[in-house]
Parts: C-alpha cells; sequence; structure tokens
C-alpha cells in the first residue's frame, strides 16, 4: 500500500515516520477525497491504544501521504511469529486493541482492517493500532477480475457480502486475531479467497484447535460471542467484548501486574450505547468537516512559507511538541521539491539517515513507522527531508530541497483552474518639454500646461498657435505631436471600451496596448488596461464558479443515479437475485470505478451467487449427483496387445479381465470428498496389487473431462512398483471445483511392465 | 488424436446423436489470474484449458509491461490443469508483469485469455503469492523469444537462474 520512510524533522529535532501512499489512489478524485476526510477524522483521536497522526498532504507525483509517530517494536504479526507469548499478555494485548476500537468507534471510525500487522507492539510494551481510516482504501478493492487485493481472513461476514459496516465488523476481526493468536491458525483460512468468503459466512471455526485446559474453556464463549455471523448475537460494542475479557483475567490471569495493566485501561471505558456508527455518517453530518484547514495548517496545505510560522493549530500541533514551541507550521509539503540545492539554513542533516538496521534476534531494534506518514521538515522556506526506506519501494533520494517559497494553496481549492492574477498597468511618467523661449514663448506654455492636464485640443491649438507666432519654435512642435499622439489614444480607447464592452477581452487589449503605444503616460490608457485586466479575472472567476458549480451539480446527479443503483443492488441481493445484484454494481461501478460499497458488494454477490450454488450442491445423494469410481479394466499385454489406447477394442477389454495374472485395480481418493465451488480439490489414483507377486509399472495416463471437454496426457508415476497386498498412490492433481461444473470425470490407465493395462474412472453427474 | 481419448469422451455422444458432429471447437482456457506474485521468485501460473478434441500446445505470453514483444514459455499437463513457470523478476526492476494464456488443438482452433497484470510485491504486500514452490521446475524453466529484436539474452529484468533462454530465429548476437 505504501512505503514507510524514516525521516527527520530539522526543526523540532524529532524523528517521525513517514508513510508515502500508492500513486495510483491519487489517480482518482473521489479517493482523494475521501482520503482526506478520513484522516481528518482519524487526526482527531487521540488516545494511547492510537498511533498519533501528524500531517497528511500529497507529494509531487499525487500519491498521499500522512505523517504519523515514529514507534519502535514491531507489529504482531513480527510478534507473534518470533515465539511463545503468555496467554495473559495475548488477552491485555487484545484488550488494548479493544480499548484503542472503543475510543475510535465512540468518535464514529470504523477501522475496517484489523489484523495482527495493524497492531502495533511497541518495545515498552504499549499497543496500538495503526492505519487507521485508510483501511478502507486497502481492502476489498476489487481488481477487473473480481478478485480482492488484501487480507481476506479478517473480514467480517458483513464485509465479505459487501453489506453496511460497523463498529461490530472490527470485533469480528478482533475475534479472527485472537483466535489466530491462541491457536496459531487464522480460523476462517483456505487456499483461495472464495473458500475463505464462503467460510466466513458460512463454517463455525474449529474450537477443536484451541489448547487445552480450563483457561481456555473460559475463552471460548468469548470468542464464539465476537465471532458470531449473526450481528445481533455478536458483543454490541468494544467495551463490552473488553469488559468480559477483563472478568477473564480477573479468574485467570496468573501475573496479577498483566492483569491489571489490562483493567486499568477499561478504566474510562463507559458502555456506550448503541452500536457505533460508521465512518461516512459521521462525516457527512458533522460541522467539523468543513473546517478551514488553510487556515489551520491542514492536511493539504502546501506551500506554506515562512510567513506561516507559528501558524494555529497546525494537524502537526494537535498532540505533539509543536503545538507547545508553535513552530510547527514552518513546512512545505513535498510537491515543492525540485532537487535545486536547499538553501545554507536548510542543510542541518547533510547526508541520509538510514533506516536503523534490525539486529538479529531482537526485537526492538526495528523501526516501523506507524501507518501513514509523511512529514516533510522545512527551515526557513526551503524544504529538507531524509528519507530511508523501511519497507520496499524506491528510495527517495536526500536532500531533497527547494530553495524558493511558493504561495500557499489552502486545502479545498476548488479543482478549476485558478484564474490568471490582473496585471496592474501604471502609466508612465508624462513627457517634459523645454522651456519656450522667443516671442511665442507664452503661447507655447499655455500648450504645454494644457498638455500636462491631459486636455489635448488645446494643447494642440495652443501649439499650433505658437507655431504660427514662431514657425521655429521646437519646444512648440514637441508639445503639437505629442498632443496629437495623445488625442490618438485617446480615440482608440473609445474603440477599445467597446471592445470590452462586448467581452471581447483580446481585441480591447490589443487596442488598449496600441493607445498605450502612442501615449503610454495617460492615465486614461493605464485605467483602461487595469480595466480589462479586472473583467478578464472577473470572467474567470465566474467561468471557473460556474464549472465548479455544473461539477457538484454532475456529482450530484451521479451521486443520486449511484444511491439509486446502490439501492437497487442491494435489494436485488435480499432476493438472491445475484445476477441482477452483479450486474447493478456494474453500473455503479462504470460510474464510479472507485467506489467501495460496489466493489465490495459485487464480491459479497459473487460470494452469495458462489455459496447459493454450493449449497443447491452440497448434498448429492439427495439431488442423484454423486461421485461413482467404476470397475477397473484390465487388458493383458503381449505382442498383439493394444496397449493403453486398446480399449477400443471392447471384446479385448471383456476377455482381459478373466486374466488371473493381471490381480492390480485402480482406486481414486477426492479430497474434499464433496468439493464445493470455489474449494481446491485433489483427485488421488491407488493402485492396489492383490496378486502375490509385484507389479511393476511403467506408464500414467490420465483425462480430465469437464462438461464434454477434456484433456489429458502421460504423467510420471509416483512409485515404479507396487508390493502384493499393497495400495500405493500414484499419482495426484488438483485445481478449483467451479460452479460451472455439470459433468465431471477423470479416467487413469496404468500400463504395467508386460504391456498390460489397468483403466478405471471417477465422475460425478 | 489418441483413439482411447476420442473413444472415452466421444464415442458414445456421437453414436447416440446418430451423426457425427465436428470436432472443432477452439479449446476452454479457465484461468483465474493471479494476485500477486513475489519480488526474486520464479512464478507459477496455471489454468484449466479442455478441447473436445485433443489440445495441441499452451502457452504463456509475458513481457514488461509496456513493451511490445512478448516472451513465451510451454505451459504443460499436470493431471488437471496445465502449467508453467516463469522466471524471477529481479528486485526493483518491475512493478508488475503482463500475460495471457493462449491454447491450441489439433485442429488448429485457438484460444486466449485476457492481458493480465500480475504486481510484483513483498511477501508481506502478497496474500496469496503465485510461487513455483517446486524446486525441480524452478530450476527448469525454459524461455523463448518471440522475435529476433528480442536479442540471444534473457532481458535484464530477469533472474538468469534456472533459466534456459532460446532466442527467436533470427536473432543477432
Amino acid at each position: 500500500m505504501g512505503i514507510v520512510y524514516l525521516a527527520r524533522d530539522g526543526m523540532l529535532d524529532r524523528e517521525v515516520a513517514l508513510k508515502v501512499m500508492v500513486s495510483n489512489i491519487a489517480d482518482d478524485p473521489e479517493l482523494k477525497m475521501r482520503f482526506e476526510r478520513e484522516a481528518r477524522a482519524v487526526a482527531k483521536l487521540s488516545h494511547p491504544n492510537v498511533v498519533n497522526v501528524f500531517d497528511l498532504g500529497y507529494h509531487s507525483d499525487g500519491s498521499p501521504y500522512m505523517a504519523m509517530e515514529l514507534l519502535r517494536g514491531d507489529d504482531l504479526q513480527k510478534t507473534l511469529r518470533m515465539g511463545a507469548m503468555p496467554l495473559d499478555r495475548k488477552v491485555s494485548i487484545i484488550v488494548q486493541v479493544l480499548v484503542g476500537l472503543a475510543h475510535a468507534h465512540q468518535a464514529g471510525i470504523v477501522h475496517r482492517d484489523i489484523k495482527p500487522a495493524n497492531i502495533f507492539i511497541g518495545n515498552d510494551g504499549s499497543v496500538k493500532i495503526m492505519d487507521f481510516g485508510v483501511a478502507r482504501l486497502t481492502t476489498a478493492s476489487v481488481t477487473g477480475t473480481g478478485a480482492i487485493v488484501g487480507t481476506a481472513d479478517y473480514m467480517s461476514p458483513e464485509q465479505v457480502r459487501g453489506a453496511r459496516v460497523d463498529g461490530r465488523s472490527d470485533l469480528f476481526s478482533v475475534g479472527c486475531m485472537f483466535y489466530e493468536m491462541l491457536t496459531g491458525k487464522r480460523p476462517f483460512h483456505a487456499e483461495n479467497l472464495m473458500a475463505i468468503f464462503y467460510k466466513i459466512t458460512h463454517d463455525e471455526p474449529n474450537w477443536n484447535a484451541l489448547p487445552q485446559g480450563p483457561e481456555y474453556d473460559a475463552l471460548t464463549p468469548i470468542l464464539s460471542k465476537a465471532l458470531s455471523k449473526s450481528l445481533d448475537e455478536r458483543y454490541a460494542n468494544a467495551t463490552q467484548f473488553a469488559m468480559a475479557l477483563r472478568d477473564y483475567l480477573a479468574t485467570y490471569s496468573t501475573s496479577s501486574s498483566l492483569a491489571n495493566r489490562a483493567i486499568e485501561d477499561l478504566v474510562d471505558l463507559n458502555a456506550p450505547t448503541g452500536t457505533p456508527a460508521p465512518l461516512e455518517d459521521l462525516l457527512d453530518l458533522s460541522t467539523d468537516d468543513t473546517v478551514d484547514l488553510s487556515r489551520a495548517g491542514g492536511p493539504t496545505q502546501r506551500g506554506a512559507g515562512p510567513t506561516q510560522v507559528g501558524a494555529g493549530p497546525t494537524v502537526v500541533g494537535t498532540r505533539g511538541a509543536a503545538t507547545s514551541t508553535g513552530t510547527a507550521a514552518t513546512r512545505v509539503a513535498p510537491t515543492r521539491a525540485t532537487g535545486a540545492k536547499p538553501p545554507a539554513a536548510a542543510r542541518v542533516t547533510p547526508e541520509p539517515r538510514p533506516a536503523p538496521a534490525p539486529e538479529p534476534g531482537r526485537s526492538n531494534t526495528a523501526v516501523i513507522a506507524a501507518g501513514f506518514v509523511g512529514l516533510i521538515v522545512t527551515v526557513g522556506g526551503g524544504v529538507y527531508f531524509i528519507a530511508s526506506k523501511l519497507d520496499g519501494g524506491q528510495p527517495v533520494p536526500a536532500p531533497v530541497s527547494v530553495p524558493a517559497p511558493t504561495p500557499p494553496v489552502a486545502a479545498g481549492t476548488p479543482l478549476t483552474a485558478a484564474p490568471t492574477p490582473a496585471t496592474v498597468a501604471t502609466a508612465a511618467p508624462v513627457p517634459k518639454f523645454e522651456a519656450p523661449v522667443g516671442k511665442s514663448a507664452a503661447t507655447a506654455r499655455a500648450a504645454s500646461d494644457a498638455f500636462g492636464r491631459g486636455d489635448y485640443d488645446t494643447a494642440i491649438q495652443k501649439a499650433q498657435d505658437a507655431l504660427r507666432e514662431d514657425p521655429a519654435s521646437s519646444a512648440a512642435q514637441k508639445v503639437l505631436d505629442q498632443a496629437r499622439n495623445g488625442k490618438d489614444a485617446r480615440g482608440r480607447l473609445a474603440a477599445a471600451r467597446t471592445a470590452l464592452g462586448a467581452k471581447d477581452f483580446a481585441r480591447a487589449r490589443s487596442i488598449a496596448q496600441e493607445a498605450s503605444a502612442k501615449a503610454p503616460w495617460d492615465r486614461e490608457v493605464t485605467d483602461v488596461l487595469n480595466d480589462i485586466g479586472r473583467a478578464e479575472v472577473a470572467e474567470q472567476t465566474q467561468a471557473a464558479s460556474a464549472a465548479q458549480a455544473r461539477a457538484e451539480q454532475e456529482k450530484a446527479v451521479r451521486d443520486g443515479q449511484i444511491n439509486g443503483l446502490l439501492s437497487r443492488a442491494m435489494s436485488a441481493l435480499g432476493s438472491d437475485r445475484f445476477d441482477e445484484a452483479i450486474s447493478l454494481y456494474d453500473e455503479v461501478l462504470k460510474l464510479d470505478p472507485g467506489s467501495a460499497p460496489a466493489q465490495s458488494g459485487k464480491i459479497g454477490a459473487m460470494t452469495a451467487k458462489r455459496a447459493s450454488a454450493a449449497a443447491a450442491s452440497a448434498a448429492p445423494a439427495a439431488t442423484g449427483r454423486a461421485f461413482n469410481v467404476g470397475r477397473t479394466e484390465k487388458k493383458a499385454g503381449g505382442p498383439s496387445g493394444l496397449g493403453a489406447a486398446g480399449f477400443a477394442d471392447a471384446a479385448g477389454v471383456k476377455s482381459a479381465t478373466q486374466a488371473a495374472d493381471m490381480p492390480g485395480s485402480v482406486s481414486f481418493e477426492l479430497q474434499p470428498k464433496n468439493p464445493r465451488p470455489g474449494d481446491s480439490y485433489k483427485v488421488i489414483v491407488k493402485f492396489t496389487n492383490e496378486g502375490t507377486s509385484p507389479i511393476t509399472l511403467s506408464n500414467l495416463l490420465v483425462r480430465l473431462d469437464i462438461n464434454g471437454k477434456g484433456a489429458g496426457a502421460a504423467q510420471p508415476l509416483s512409485v515404479s512398483s507396487v508390493a502384493p497386498g499393497d495400495t500405493a498412490i500414484v499419482y495426484s492433481a488438483g485445481e478449483i471445483w467451479s460452479d460451472s461444473i455439470t459433468d465431471w470425470s477423470y479416467t487413469a490407465t496404468i500400463t504395467g511392465s508386460k504391456g498390460e493395462t489397468y483403466r478405471n474412472r471417477i465422475s460425478w453427474k | 488424436m489418441n483413439p482411447f481419448l476420442f473413444a472415452s469422451a466421444s464415442v458414445a455422444a456421437l453414436l447416440s446423436a446418430g451423426a457425427p458432429a465436428p470436432l472443432n471447437d477452439p479449446p476452454s482456457v479457465e484461468h483465474q489470474p493471479v494476485e500477486c506474485a513475489l519480488v526474486a521468485r520464479p512464478m507459477e501460473l496455471c489454468a484449466t484449458v479442455l478441447d473436445d478434441g485433443d489440445i495441441a500446445k499452451v502457452r504463456l505470453y509475458f513481457r514488461k509491461p509496456g513493451e511490445k514483444e512478448y516472451f513465451v514459455t510451454e505451459m504443460a499437463f499436470e493431471g488437471a490443469q496445465f502449467c508453467a513457470t516463469l522466471p524471477a523478476v529481479k528486485a526493483g526492476k518491475l512493478k508488475s508483469l503482463e500475460y495471457y494464456i493462449q491454447a491450441i488443438d489439433t485442429e488448429y482452433e485457438s484460444k486466449r485469455t485476457s492481458t493480465y497484470q500480475v504486481p510484483l510485491q513483498t511477501e508481506d504486500e502478497c496474500g496469496f503469492p503465485a510461487v513455483q514452490k517446486d524446486a525441480k521446475k524452478a530450476a527448469n524453466i525454459k524461455v523463448q523469444a518471440t522475435m529476433p529484436k528480442q536479442g540471444t539474452k534473457l532481458p535484464d529484468f530477469l533472474d538468469p537462474a534456472g533459466v534456459t533462454f532460446t532466442p527467436a530465429p533470427g536473432a543477432k548476437k
């Protein structure tokens, strides 16, 4: 899902975990929006059993990133692999997970991807839930072929069905995780996804897998309740589940400190009434959803420059030291990274800092970026971060820096292009004329004064008068020339205003620029140019607003269509009209390929369809469908024998059965005995020697036939000889049982060293 | 065509129908696209291929996403499915591999699957990896080039361990 880096916040001199999400999420505006909204909600969580989120933003390639507290330790999956863990400790971990979940559920947030890999065990023994609110982006995403990406073993039945989930879904997942911690096995694991889904929705876990002893017997009803397929029979909330474990620990704990610690975690738990609502509801109804993140220094703020230093209640500083220092907002999103050299002040740590290498045998040396991440550290308007790859992906070159700050872009900026800012035109200085001399001096001064007032007609008239009085007056001639230019410009401005009135901005600007060339000093010219600029900006703003409104309207229409289709799909699913439901979900996915409800709903419908088909075929005896093994047909070899291919000679087959020296027989075993659609099945071919001397086998030919079509070829034998009285497995092969099978058979033909052949078939009809 | 196979599959149907039916449907190819494969590990891909006659060849075509030419490896019948082993992709070279499967019967009727992309991931990321667990098969991988321009060497993104590479005819060293 992402790449986790160890990063250093140079300003606050602390290490943070930086997880950059895969870029395909960035390609979907809907996913990006959901990501932001969920991250805001998750950032509000502050609990010792939930990993703190510091910041959220987007990388230059659009990949979302999140900065979170850096934890040292290992996730529960790895911790469990390291060796045995006392039962008390296991229960204590689950209690702490439930306490964290209770807090989140009360805030209206459903995790949706509880699994050992998302539970972090700190070196100090602390337990923290990771990847909150992001799970929806990572689980139950469907590929084009309907396959699920992600871990399916911990999904709840309602998740598998694509139904609405609430906090109780997380409790089921906790139950799965707890079962695995106790038995070492996932309760519903199977070899393929469809089989897992079937087990989750239909099968009970194998309770016999729990270790023996009264302490485990006492846990069984708690686990059973947590893993109930019926929502009503499951714990109503995390607090109830945790309370049950608290009571268990009070009775069975052998370690008073562990028990007390776990129980202390429950002290502040007040059992909520009802079940927690899913996150969508919270987000849709919460007024906090409209928080102006640009003021809050929020997740999507980009390029906050030095002027933002100390800006208010930033997400970074919500729970961290940044709040108290007031410097948290000195940060720049990685979109500014260009690879240019950082300013001197930014080169605090010039070398990349590698992640601490895990030391063999010690769990506390691994540095795991807890959950999502992404903080980039800036100093003085530059940006600098070190990044050491922690779990795969391409290393980010470090340092990456940008010296020049760019204007901040607030969260929530419309996706439409921003209007081009108008260029403000300013007038050139008014020309100064030489002081007139001679007999026309007074008239020439009057002309110059009129020019200075912008009264070009008077200036022209007076200048002409002065030239009549003194044709050699250069001052009068210059005033006359410029006044004529001014008058010309004024004439052009009238045409420019006409074009502006018609919103022909290009023509208006062109004419005004011609006027400006004639009389760059004229304020009317600059006024018109600025009027044109302002009108252009207003027009662009209006167009942007209209586009935004259109987009919102289209989205509303589309959302309405999607909701209608989803509702119809749910209704069809409820009436077991699986194909119709799948088709409706497909329609939703055409409108919104990233629709999580449609993706999970489609999987649920496909699963339900398969489950229904499986149920229909679950009683082969009653429906007349069963696996039947025939009798071994035998054919002698020898010079005139037909060998393995010779069974076309029906007479030969009959005559061969009389042969007393052909004491072999072929039989089959199917595992499982009655495979259901989606199950992996295996056909085992056996050879029995009922004679008194060994039979040497030389060749095996198998053929699989399904619905009138088949395939076959010679296959290697597992054994070359079968002793008298023995039954040997000579071959096995398998595939997945499909719900499209109506007619199935498997034929094995074994050739002995003398050319004799034994053939048998197992069939299902 | 193997007469036994013919008899076992179709004789009864032909006799009961009263007239021979033509055996010219293309093979059916059913393949569940794999979710993911592991970096630096050979992967195994399988498909259920059936035909109303005999299957002549089943081939797995693969390439680096974005490239024009495919490489090919033969898929062998393994008792129920046709399977092939693809060479390991070196770490850091590719994010995914593109492939499709094509089957052809002895009547030259052919069928191919869609083109799929299998993401190459780590063990932590990949829940159900398509990994070749049989060491013998992993050590006996045969890859053929389909075009001379693909050269005479295994492409750089593939790990040559256990791989026999056959250039396309006309490839220049």
